[in-house]
């Protein structure tokens, strides 16, 4: 089942693979940036939290990337 | 400044004033808009009316066009249950091919999809039936465990996962969709008005200069060819794009 579902996500070549890791992308940096963002506003303005999400979220979606489509 | 300098175009160029009356629906794009599905359907009803074994050209056409769509984009994205999701894809291509190159013909000359509201509407229908089609396929519990849920990792790392994959289905995959088809036409007719009215400025200036106005000329009329591709491309990736999410969401396992 998880071999059919990389097979359809891989199917068109790499342009759709590039659209679908630039969403991951974009995805966890706004969720996990926007969290840090918030625990930085709750607990006073020094943009720590912000900065940590925004990595936290750049390293989560490379890893969701990787696990769609880098794991055999 | 002794004389008023070159004014370049921008997202001021893309308002128009109604052509008759007062109404919003009366502007050029919403014209275009019309134009375009009236062309459509003149176009395939001629193609399709007298369909024969050994086909015309027009009808060939139209049929190259049909099989580019059902095998190209349908048949090889979404698999086995493809046929249904067909005519949706169809006018889907069809509708952004023709506005999009609707940028280029001359008289017309604006690609309708450079405006944000029409790749938007577009972009809810397909988002409404790639949500509908899992959700009548799996059931809503099911598709949103399967959707955050993936198997095979640690469960700590689904605190890092789920929300991501969940923002992903649900905000960043109509963004993008919308945003790209939109930027791409913008951003191109942008382009082409630019050389254009350089080349019209400098076409004013001392003799030396008009050599300039030339090139910007013929840039523009490169550019022209190149925005043809770009138009092709965009109307490709739309449809193929709304194919594989329809095909994720039939995927058995996400």
């Amino acid at each position: 089942m998880e071999d059919r579902k990389v097979d359809i996500l891989n199917k068109d070549g790499k342009i759709t693979t590039l659209f679908y890791m630039l969403g991951f992308l974009l995805a966890g940096v706004l969720i996990w940036g926007a969290i840090g963002w918030g625990i930085d506003n709750w607990l006073g303005h020094n943009n720590y939290f912000l900065i940590g999400g925004v990595v936290l979220g750049i390293g989560s979606s490379l890893y969701l990337a990787w696990l769609r489509f880098g794991r055999k | 400044m002794a004389q008023p300098g070159f004014e370049p175009p921008g997202s001021g160029d893309f308002i128009f004033t109604p052509i008759f009356g007062n109404s919003i629906l009366a502007t050029k794009p919403v014209l275009l808009l019309f134009f375009s599905v009236i062309l459509i359907s003149v176009f395939f009803i001629a193609s399709s009316r007298k369909a024969a074994v050994v086909p015309s050209k027009l009808q060939f056409a139209g049929e190259s066009i049909y099989s580019f769509v059902r095998d190209g984009i349908g048949k090889d994205v979404i698999g086995h249950e493809f046929q249904r999701f067909v005519p949706f894809l169809f006018t889907i291509f069809t509708f952004i091919l023709t506005n999009n190159l609707f940028g280029i013909i001359p008289f017309m000359q604006f690609p309708t999809m450079s405006h944000i509201g029409f790749p938007v509407s577009i972009t809810i229908f397909v988002y409404l039936v790639y949500h509908y089609v899992a959700i009548k396929k799996h059931g809503l519990g099911k598709y949103l465990k399967d959707m955050c849920f993936m198997p095979g990792i640690p469960k700590p790392m689904y605190v890092l996962l789920a929300p991501l994959e969940f923002l992903t289905y649900f905000a960043i995959r109509p963004l993008t969709l919308a945003m790209r088809l939109f930027g791409n036409m913008f951003a191109g007719h942008l382009l082409l008005m630019l050389f254009t009215l350089g080349g019209e400025y400098l076409l004013g200036s001392a003799w030396v200069i008009k050599i300039f106005s030339a090139i910007s000329f013929s840039l523009a009329i490169g550019l022209s060819f190149f925005e043809m591709g770009i138009q092709c491309l965009q109307a490709y990736i739309f449809t193929l794009l709304a194919a594989l999410y329809i095909a994720g969401a039939l995927a058995d396992e996400h």
